[in-house]
């Protein structure tokens, strides 16, 4: 195993975690998923379509987010918002987040 | 959209969601329907998607079978992972060269005892080469799968392996160097006692002295000797309990030096019914050594001839004494250090 496997194999642990606390923290607002992925690129987050979907799916099995389908549109959407369960959880993650990076600076700059 | 493209994704959608299960599949649909739509307008925008188009759209969501994967949530599910695949391993690692140790033995015999004594001896070696192979390759696939079937229930019911409060009192001393029971010796173990059973209860008949007229004299009485089936298959399976007492401590431990010691007085018991009973030997086997040893001019030891079977049981007694005793002091030795 060379180098950039090694890298890429460990991003992608790193960005595994990430991603939920993106999710929850975009579907503040409600909206669908290919429009979050165009949202989380924007802020430079690739994530894709393979990994989004199931994830918003798991996540709403779990009570962190509620769906509807829009059907209002040219062609329907699957829309989801966080419920109030996944703003707590989302908070609670964030204070870990901040602490957590704080901590790895610190770490990362000695 | 051609109707040829929509049969594409159409076919993509089904291939994935035939793998759901059926209540998610509905929706599942309608969302991959519109993912994928979503993303040929990205890739094309008002130009309208060719077929190339579409399978680049659908490689980039991966085969049917990991998008599947990813909804069911079973992207990294194993039959049997973590704790259960530890034991897994451990168990299979001995059970495997016992089990087609034994199977491919008692495969030999039975080719060697149903063979009509005017086989050409091409054709034994055939059947022999077969029944043993065969059976250690079936044996050994058994084994295998019924171990493996016995884990993924396990696991799939989630089977407490061991009691996850207290650990603390299950952790052993570490083993003296000289303490430590090495993986093989418990195999071993097992094998004979397995091969014992089989000879015993299948074919004792192969227990036999050749005489020079090209006859066999079996040296036990066969029908006397399977009458007392039951205490040989307990004899087999002390012998084979006292083995797993020993794999499982791992070390020569007061457990073993106990286990050890009930075993052998409890075998010691079978061995006397068996081996004391008059009938056990066969009166041809013991007229043919007492007459050799009268031949020999050894007519004293040949007085002593009807009490082979006596001569047998103290022997086996020997055996045991010296298998408890010197458990017994490496136990003491292990724990003293």
């Amino acid at each position: 195993m060379n180098k950039d496997e090694i890298v890429s194999g460990f991003l992608l642990e790193l960005r595994r975690g990430m991603v939920i606390l993106c999710v929850l923290a975009k579907l503040q607002e409600s909206t669908y998923g290919y429009n979050l992925i165009a949202e989380l690129a924007d802020t430079g987050i690739a994530i894709e379509a393979n990994t989004l979907y199931p994830l918003l799916r798991r996540l709403e099995s779990q009570g962190l987010l509620i769906s509807t389908w829009n059907t209002e549109g040219a062609k329907p959407r699957k829309y989801y918002h966080a419920t109030s369960l996944g703003v707590e959880v989302l908070s609670a993650l964030k204070a870990h987040w901040q602490t957590m990076t704080a901590n790895m600076n610190n770490l990362l700059e000695d | 959209m051609s109707n040829e493209h929509d049969d594409l994704i159409t076919r993509y959608i089904y291939a994935v969601t035939r793998y759901l299960p059926e209540k998610m599949r509905a929706d599942v649909e309608k969302e991959l329907d519109s993912l994928i739509a979503d993303m040929l307008t990205e890739r094309c925008g008002a130009i309208t998607p060719t077929e190339k188009d579409i399978r680049v759209v659908l490689t980039e969501l991966g085969t049917p079978e990991e998008l599947a994967a990813k909804y069911s949530g079973d992207e990294n599910g194993a039959l049997i992972s973590g704790g259960y695949f530890i034991l897994y391993k451990r168990i299979l690692r001995f059970l495997l060269p016992v089990i087609t140790a034994v199977v491919a033995i008692s495969g030999a015999i039975s080719a060697l005892v149903n063979t009509k004594p005017a086989t050409n001896p091409l054709i034994l070696a055939g059947q022999l080469f077969g029944q043993t192979i065969g059976g250690a390759i079936g044996g050994a696939f058994w084994a295998f799968a019924i171990l493996t079937i016995i884990f993924a229930i396990m696991q799939r019911l989630h089977v407490g392996l061991t009691p996850q409060d207290d650990f603390f009192s299950r952790l052993r001393p570490v083993p003296q160097k000289r303490a430590e029971i090495k993986l093989i010796v418990p195999i071993v173990g097992m094998f004979w006692s397995a091969v014992l059973l089989i000879v015993f209860l299948g074919f004792p008949q192969i227990i036999s002295v050749w005489l020079e007229s090209g006859t066999w004299i079996p040296v036990f009485a066969t029908s006397v000797i399977r009458s007392f089936w039951p205490l040989i298959l307990l004899w087999a399976i002390l012998g084979i309990a006292k083995q797993t007492v020993m794999l499982i401590e791992g070390q020569y431990s007061v457990r073993v030096a106990l286990a050890t010691l009930i075993a052998n007085i409890l075998i010691l018991a079978c061995t006397a019914v068996v081996f004391l009973s008059p009938a056990i030997m066969n009166p041809a086997f013991l007229s043919y050594l007492s007459k050799l040893l009268v031949g020999n001019g050894s007519a004293q030891l040949a007085a002593w001839a009807p009490h082979l079977g006596v001569g047998l049981f103290f022997i086996i007694c020997f055996a045991l004494v010296v298998d408890t005793v010197s458990t017994a002091s490496r136990a003491l030795r292990n724990k003293a250090a």
